[in-house]
């Protein structure tokens, strides 16, 4: 199946991949971001939180939002 | 359409400021490449200075030069990503409907504390939660987003941000959070994704990327360092002190710092050096309680060695004493006998002459910070 998949870290594209059916947040987050921390990150499906074993669903959005984000100083 | 909803207005007003936008589009790629040229133009002026670190042994200033380097370097990769990415976008998200707008103004009033919409001005504002910095109070922000602005471009640029409980920097009023300067933040790696956000229509996410980068300090590149936060100017050379090294000048009441400060040799109190007189003869610094000035000669004479009766430095009564006892000697010394007779002529105004105004400290201060 299909789904939307926001991920603001990093370019911040959001994306149309296929999961297996039966899929939870949880694996999708391991599946597709394996070296972090998922308790760094706000996690949304369908703009509303949810927890790692709820299952995704044909064309569901799923948005990836860091909560810490390194500022700067203005470009030179 | 005709609606008192606010978030459905908002939500109109927000897709009429899209259809602008996307009528007369701003070029991503340009603004892309832009940023990555200018992070690898710094990236160039950092590879030289840890190479003059290098060449010259100083290895704490490479040390620190090269983390410099690592973060700039990751900066231009992020920056390149982002202009490869506007070559061959890779977004796959069908363009926001009304719908959409209107479930990202009400996801936004769940995400923050508070939002408001004020529909006339076209501002959508979201109060963050109280922010604090390893351990530096800063308080709650509030971020704005003109949709005028983003009617012209889709980068931070369209957000202005504001302390509600103002903590800034000591050295910086103006700086309110290391990465915030005046109403305006730069989102450093946040850059990218924001900047994706805003032309997706994605309101929620933009906000939410900014709010992750006020809750963040990066020490490498900050407005002002959470190191120097806190402390008083000194009044002298403007450097930061804090309570353990600040010196309180008795005379103009300020605070100075170690460098700046010193005492009077007379009675040992803490004056900064514009409230402080040299007594050439003995070569003390007094204060104003512990100097006097001769009438005669105009000598500065720690209190000890003037004579009160007279009001006349030691050399100025020998004179005359002398003049007493031999009336043909000069009533007075003239300039050049001051020398003669080892009274140093000083040019500068003395605080104590009469009629002179004192050492203004706040020149001083100024002179010496301009140092």
């Amino acid at each position: 199946m299909k789904i939307f998949f926001l991920n603001n870290d990093g370019g911040g594209f959001a994306d149309q991949i296929d999961v297996a059916e039966g899929t939870t947040l949880g694996q999708l987050f391991q599946q597709r971001m394996p070296s972090c921390d998922p308790h760094s990150y706000l996690i949304r499906v369908n703009r509303q939180p949810a927890v790692a074993e709820e299952p995704l669903a044909e064309g569901c959005r799923v948005s990836v939002t860091p909560t810490k984000i390194q500022g700067a100083t203005a470009l030179a | 359409m005709k609606t008192k909803d606010p978030q459905l207005q908002m939500a109109l007003k927000l897709q009429i400021c899209l259809e602008r936008r996307q009528a007369a589009p701003d070029d991503p790629l340009h603004a892309a490449i832009k940023g990555a040229l200018s992070y690898a133009r710094t990236l160039e002026q950092q590879l030289h200075c840890h190479e003059l670190a290098r060449q010259h042994g100083w290895l704490s200033a490479a040390v620190l030069v090269r983390e410099q380097l690592s973060h700039q370097l990751r900066l231009l990769h992020r920056s390149v990503t982002d202009a490869v990415n506007q070559v061959h976008p890779v977004s796959a998200l069908p363009q926001q409907t009304l719908r959409d707008l209107y479930d990202e103004i009400h996801q936004l009033s769940r995400e923050f504390p508070e939002v408001d919409l004020d529909i006339k001005a076209g501002v959508v504002t979201a109060v963050t939660e109280d922010i604090e910095l390893k351990g530096f109070y800063l308080g709650p922000f509030e971020i704005k987003l003109h949709l005028d602005r983003l009617a012209k471009a889709a980068d931070s640029s369209v957000f202005e941000v504001a302390a509600l409980d103002p903590h800034p920097a000591a050295s910086n009023n103006e700086v309110t959070h290391p990465h915030v300067r005046d109403g305006e933040v730069c989102a450093g790696d946040a850059t990218v994704p924001i900047a994706t956000a805003l032309r997706e229509g994605r309101l929620v996410d933009a906000f939410l990327a900014l709010n992750s980068v006020l809750h963040t300090y990066n020490p490498h590149s900050p407005f002002v360092g959470l190191d120097d936060w806190e402390g008083t100017p000194c009044a002298d050379c403007g450097s930061l002190i804090d309570g353990d090294g600040s010196y309180f000048c008795h005379g103009c009441e300020r605070d100075f710092c170690d460098d700046c400060a010193s005492a009077c040799d007379v009675c040992g109190a803490t004056y900064c050096r514009g409230c402080l007189e040299e007594d050439v003869e003995s070569g003390h610094q007094c204060c104003r309680e512990c100097r006097q000035t001769c009438k005669a000669c105009r000598r500065i004479v720690e209190n000890e060695d003037f004579d009160r009766n007279s009001g006349l430095c030691p050399q100025c009564l020998e004179n005359q004493q002398e003049e007493e006892v031999n009336p043909t000697a000069p009533n007075h010394p003239n300039p050049s006998q001051e020398q003669e007779n080892n009274h140093e002529s000083n040019d500068r105004q003395r605080p104590d002459d009469i009629g002179a105004e004192p050492i203004n400290c706040d020149q001083a201060a100024t002179a010496g910070a301009a140092a």
